[in-house]
């Protein structure tokens, strides 16, 4: 019998790992919709639909000093960041009159949403593709909240929240 | 095509929730100039009740069956009854699953023992809850 501990948990976005991340959690709920009728005495219910909530926790660090980009092909904090807070546009465009930045958070122009995939490493290998090794629940999803805090005695960490876009494109949990 | 009791499945086409006004006997009402109130009772049987049926969370197929019946009755034009549940082996067997519930006299809520029957008071309101799956209003008045 194996547990798996946080060392066992990975993260990757958009294909590329996700360096430092300290934890991530999901969540998947179903509304209930009532089809309890007159006279009846209990509640009887129907699935209505499902949300697919997570958040994770990524340590902030530059691999040199100065570099907030990505590093060794990995995805770290300030590439998190960059993909929600969001420079005013300068281009001449109506949309962006009003002082807007792009809400593009994929790596294509004018792509909202970002592949996510939480892993756990099981040890096990998928020999056909490597990358599909271990247990994991990949989806789009759209980043909804990013935070991060600077304190006394504190890591500096970002503190991401996310919601999937649709039913999650790969699942072998 | 009589107004539905029953789902697609046979079961009783029971409403999430339901309201009713009792309506109100053919009564004019005069004042006089000196403030009396004269009161003529033109009919002897109440009208205008009016009963209003919301089945939340069903089936299309089975919201469907209303849209079909309001165009069966020619929309607002014919009247009809509730119908009851012939099924010997149903538990609302002779019972009218549009009244279910009530644990009162049956005929308080129903419009013939007062020789009306009901028409619709207007087109079924569908709300579509997500797919498949809808809820229906519909608004009955009993005519005589």
């Amino acid at each position: 019998m194996s547990y798996f501990t946080g060392s066992s948990g990975s993260l990757r976005m958009d294909g590329k790992d996700v360096a430092a991340v300290q934890s991530w959690s999901v969540n998947a709920s179903v509304s209930l919709l009532s089809v309890k009728s007159l006279a009846e005495t209990d509640d009887r219910f129907i699935a209505g639909n499902r949300t697919i909530t997570g958040s994770c926790r990524v340590l902030y660090y530059q691999e040199t000093l100065g570099d907030t980009g990505s590093s060794e092909g990995n995805t770290n904090a300030s590439a998190i960041l960059n993909r929600i807070f969001k420079v005013r546009s300068t281009a001449s465009d109506a949309a962006f009159f009003y002082q807007g930045g792009t809400l593009d958070q994929g790596d294509d122009v004018d792509e909202k949403r970002l592949t996510l995939r939480l892993k756990i490493d099981d040890t096990s290998v998928d020999t056909a593709n490597p990358l599909n090794s271990g247990r994991y629940i990949e989806m789009r999803v759209i980043i909804t909240n990013a935070s991060m805090t600077m304190a006394v005695g504190e890591v500096l960490a970002v503190d991401i929240t996310f919601q999937a876009h649709g039913a999650p494109t790969a699942l072998d949990i | 095509m009589t107004f539905p009791i029953t789902d697609l499945d046979g079961n009783a086409l029971v409403p999430t929730a339901r309201s009713f006004e009792s309506g109100d006997f053919p009564v004019k009402v005069y004042k006089a100039q000196n403030g009396a109130e004269h009161r003529i009772l033109y009919g002897s049987n109440r009208t205008n009740m009016k009963l209003s049926l919301t089945y939340a969370n069903i089936k299309d197929a089975d919201a469907e069956q209303f849209l079909d019946h309001y165009d069966t009755v020619q929309g607002t034009f014919q009247t009809f009854t509730l119908g009851k549940i012939d099924d010997p082996t149903s538990v609302f067997h002779d019972d009218s699953p549009p009244r279910s519930g009530w644990d009162g006299n049956r005929d308080a809520l129903g419009a013939n023992t007062t020789d009306n029957s009901y028409r619709y008071e207007g087109p079924p309101q569908l709300t579509q809850v997500r797919r498949g799956i809808s809820t229906v209003t519909v608004n009955l008045i009993g005519v005589l």
